[in-house]
């Protein structure tokens, strides 16, 4: 009789499978484990669950990248139970403010379906690999001081906190425009691209979602709207570090890993 | 069984009873409690609320030096609610206190960032700050009453999919697990010369970054080898419990409880819109 | 003897990896029978026991090429999860085969499949833990706090509870310490005189193997190298070393005698009585001492948070030169006192020096220089991508 031969990488149907499912299950305890230690280290006093360095995105929103709305689920539900201990916020409110994660993850993975990047890390230039996470997130905080300072005095009041928001516009415009240059050529540009992206959307897109829940719309606010600009802008910098040092770190080490092992997703779930 | 705050924090229900009921009527309570709180806007009733939910904990044998597992919570999460009422914004009111901290002339008029603190301002503040305690007193009861095997077979008997059944299982497994595997990589790294207690922060957060690689590692390992056990079971993510095993019917206490938060809940929102 | 399972020219090929890691291997495996499957590390073992269930290759990515069917079933066409209504596996790794929080739902799950009655479940679950020699008294409890052998007795209740025609036990010993295997081994007697089901036995224990084997068949690099009943393949002792394998020690021994081969300690003993007349007194040595003391422990006391005292009093002297084996049942303290010595835990009492000096007196970069410590799992020391 003659042999039978299946070569699996050929295999027409993608369906979820166990591996998926346990993936995502230790994946999500792995992010919560993270989420409580991160929170109790790097505190950002007055605003509980959120971290000054959320070490736990790096699990999730890489997740996403590799694994579609897993990544998403898990990032939802670490934060979900992250809410609930050790921050103390209610069942509802906890519900409501979660989705910010689910969004950190989600956002990379749409900017990845969307530009059609490859998961091609590969690094050829170290050292603009190196250098680019410190000029990405360095000019994305400075383009953001700015524009905060513009929306919170500069449009009121004018010079001279409009000649502070032009300046920090301009630097942290240029510091990222280098930043995107390295992206560009460490490595495969459209992946590199798409990773400077991701972190600045993850991070801009959930810091909104959760800073607002934590302060203007939930049920209710724990904390007062006026505490919505420096619980976002804390946000927002935390993550961009996070996920410009360590989440591109592990894309790099641990991609080739995911490939081999059948778990990265084509589609959102298979 | 463990629940999630007697893993973490080793803070567990000890009442028989209350351990004993539905899992939705152990979630139902604390999520009405929750649900009161957008109404509970002024100091008293944010107190009455407070109160409430102290006796559900207490009812349930939580005990209320939990409380002490969330001070840095309450006390940063006060003393900026405070400032917020006082130094970035200005609620009109008796003025109680009031300092410039800085003043500016700007092109279009003055900008002055002053501290003002006003009776409106501290009513706010003590509304809040009460409410902080409703929150977390809700969020203990949940977590110190509900194990894993509760929300597991609450999933089956309501034929909810395999893949959801062992992820819920798993997710608490894996909470126990990677406890255990942070503290052997962090005992490993000690093995190799790393004093964690005489590190700077910064050098600190590229220490526990890089603890992440054999973490992450270890969870794909283990992640394979356990699907590979379940695929040997014989069920797939999609199928449902068709055997008549998990059956888990909510009895006449299971529904007093729900009734007593769906009461409880519109007690709150009367009082909160005559108020 | 009809067959339960067959593979016919098996290659397999796991994905990302140059070699295959079966490689035109063809076996049978007959109704009623014990196969034992032995080779060294890396010979396909495990590979072989997931190829049965089906697991290879549908669920693992890679090449395959070959046939495999069992009951009739073929691996390439009929999905794992009908296979797995017929055959199952039990690994050597017991944790990794739990999923749920009690002993009672970890079979439950595993009975899912059949579609049976609550009543008929309950029944099963009783049935299934009696015949690993546990009782009603372990339903309640977490797996993952039994020990090593009540562990992997839960495992195989869940995969006998199914009564499945095949059977397939993936070094289920290995793991565990002495009491646990024999705990094991108990429970493998059992079944194998109770129930009516085909065992594939992978194992590397050669005392094992024949005591329950019916037939051996020993893997190298992928391929059946040698095959036949136990006395038969136990007795080439050569061919057995040469494939990482070594046979019973009275085999080995009997063969050096050059005696009549034998494979259980009972032959071993009746072939010895007829021949060994007498003994005579063994020149042990002249004992000589290694150096001078490196680690000293004195009346160590070690109390975990939660109240379990580890070590009461523990005194050890180690010295340069020396190789100590810290041997003990599981939870006797080998690893909490080789973690004290190394300065990882601090004693709750007693004392631990290094090169004469407290522990506590060194920094963490001096003390780790003097003495390293390497995990039972590499996964948890390895921190960087590249080995250099």
């Amino acid at each position: 009789m003659a042999g039978e031969t299946q070569v699996k990488e050929e295999a027409p149907k993608r369906k979820v499978t166990w591996m998926h499912i346990v993936t995502f299950a230790f994946a999500t305890a792995i992010s919560y484990v993270l989420a409580v230690v991160s929170y109790l280290i790097f505190p950002v006093l007055g605003a509980p669950g959120v971290s000054a360095l959320y070490i736990a995105a790096a699990i999730y929103v890489p997740l996403g990248i590799w694994m579609g709305l897993w990544g998403c689920l898990a990032g939802y539900i670490s934060c979900f139970f992250l809410g609930l201990y050790p921050s103390g916020y209610s069942l509802v409110q906890s519900f409501v403010w979660s989705w910010a994660d689910f969004i950190e993850a989600f956002v990379p993975a749409l900017i990845y379906k969307g530009l059609k990047a490859e998961l091609d890390f590969t690094v050829k230039r170290p050292r603009a690999a190196k250098l680019l996470p410190l000029f990405v997130s360095t000019g994305s905080v400075l383009l953001l001081l700015g524009v905060v300072i513009q929306v919170l005095w500069g449009a009121t009041y004018g010079e001279p906190f409009t000649t502070v928001y032009v300046a920090l516009v301009y630097i942290g415009t240029a510091l990222a425009a280098v930043g995107i240059i390295l992206g560009l050529v460490a490595g495969n540009p459209r992946t590199w691209i798409a990773q400077i992206l991701s972190v600045i959307g993850a991070g801009v897109c959930s810091g909104i979602w959760g800073a607002g829940t934590l302060t203007i719309f939930n049920f209710p606010p724990p904390l007062p709207a006026e505490l919505f600009w420096p619980v976002f802008v804390g946000w927002v910098v935390g993550d961009l570090i996070v996920l410009s040092v360590i989440s591109t770190a592990l894309l790099v080490a641990l991609t080739p890993v995911f490939k081999r092992t059948g778990l990265l997703v084509k589609g959102w779930w298979a | 069984m463990p629940t999630i705050l007697g893993e973490l924090a080793g803070v567990e229900a000890r009442s028989k009873k209350y351990m004993e009921l539905h899992v939705l009527a152990k979630i139902a309570l604390p999520l009405f409690i929750s649900l009161s709180l957008p109404f509970a806007r002024e100091p008293l009733q944010a107190l009455a609320l407070v109160a409430v939910s102290a006796a559900a904990c207490a009812a349930a044998g939580v005990p209320l030096s939990v409380l002490r597992k969330y001070l840095l919570v309450i006390v940063s999460m006060s003393a900026f609610i405070v400032l917020a009422f006082s130094l970035f914004t200005y609620i009109p009111g008796r003025v109680l206190y009031e300092v410039t901290l800085w003043r500016v002339q700007a092109e279009k008029g003055v900008f002055e960032w002053k501290i003002a603190v006003t009776d409106a301002g501290l009513r706010y503040s003590t509304a809040f700050i009460l409410r902080i305690f409703a929150m977390v007193l809700s969020a203990t009861l949940l977590l110190a009453s509900v194990t894993d095997r509760d929300l597991v077979w609450g999933l089956l008997s309501l034929r909810m999919p395999f893949g959801a059944c062992v992820a819920a299982s798993l997710f608490f497994r894996g909470i126990h697990l990677f406890v255990s595997d942070f503290h052997t990589v962090r005992e490993a790294m000690m093995a190799r010369g790393v004093d964690f207690e005489r590190t700077s922060l910064a050098k600190r957060f590229m220490l526990y970054a890089n603890a992440l690689i054999p973490l992450l590692s270890l969870m794909i390992t283990r992640s394979y080898e356990v699907s590979l056990a379940l695929e040997s079971r014989g069920i797939t993510p999609g199928s449902r419990s068709a055997s008549g095993y998990h059956v888990y019917r909510m009895r006449r206490s299971d529904y007093l409880v729900v009734l007593a938060g769906v009461g409880l809940m519109l007690a709150f929102a009367a009082w909160g819109w005559s108020a | 003897m009809s067959r339960v399972a067959v593979a016919e020219n098996v290659w397999w090929r796991y994905e990302g990896r140059s070699d295959y890691a079966l490689r035109g291997l063809s076996l049978e495996v007959r109704k009623g029978e014990v196969l034992a499957v032995m080779g060294h590390s890396g010979a396909g073992k495990t590979t072989l026991a997931l190829a049965l269930t089906g697991i290879i290759p549908q669920r693992v990515p890679g090449e395959f090429k070959g046939r495999v069917e069992v009951m009739g079933m073929s691996t390439l066409r009929v999905d794992v999860a009908e296979i797995a209504k017929r055959a199952a596996i039990v690994f050597e790794d017991p944790e990794i085969q739990f999923v749920m929080s009690t002993v009672e739902d970890e079979i439950a799950l595993a009975l899912e499949p059949l579609r049976l009655s609550g009543e008929e479940m309950r029944e099963r679950i009783k049935w299934s833990l009696e015949l690993v020699g546990l009782d009603e008294s372990f339903l309640g409890r977490s797996p993952l706090q039994l020990s090593g052998g009540e562990k992997q007795r839960v495992a195989i209740a869940a995969a006998v509870a199914r009564e499945p025609e095949l059977l397939i036990l993936d070094e289920p010993t290995s793991d565990l310490d002495p009491l646990g295997k024999e705990e094991v081994v108990a429970a493998l007697k059992r079944l194998r005189d109770e129930l009516d089901t085909t065992i594939v036995l992978v194992e590397h224990e050669p005392e094992y193997v024949a005591e329950f084997a019916d037939r051996v068949a020993v893997l190298r690099e992928g391929r059946v190298a040698l095959e036949g009943e136990p006395g038969e393949v136990f007795s080439r002792v050569e061919e057995l070393k040469g494939c990482g394998v070594y046979p019973p020690e009275v085999s080995e021994l009997s063969a050096r005698l050059g005696l009549k081969p034998v494979y259980r300690f009972e032959q071993a003993l009746e072939l010895l009585k007829a021949v060994v007349k007498g003994f005579r007194s063994a020149d042990l040595g002249d004992g000589s001492r290694p150096g001078g003391v490196l680690i000293e422990c004195r009346d160590v006391h070690y109390e975990y948070p939660g109240g379990v005292r580890a070590l009461r009093g523990a005194s050890l002297e180690v010295r340069s030169g020396e190789l100590v084996a810290l041997v003990g049942p599981n939870g006797s303290g080998k690893t909490t006192l080789a973690k004290v010595m190394c300065g990882l835990l601090k004693p709750s009492a007693g004392e631990v020096r290094v090169l004469g000096r407290r522990v506590d007196e060194y920094d963490r970069l001096a003390l780790s220089s003097l003495v390293a410590y390497v995990y039972q799992n590499p996964d948890h020391q390895i921190f960087n991508k590249s080995v250099y």
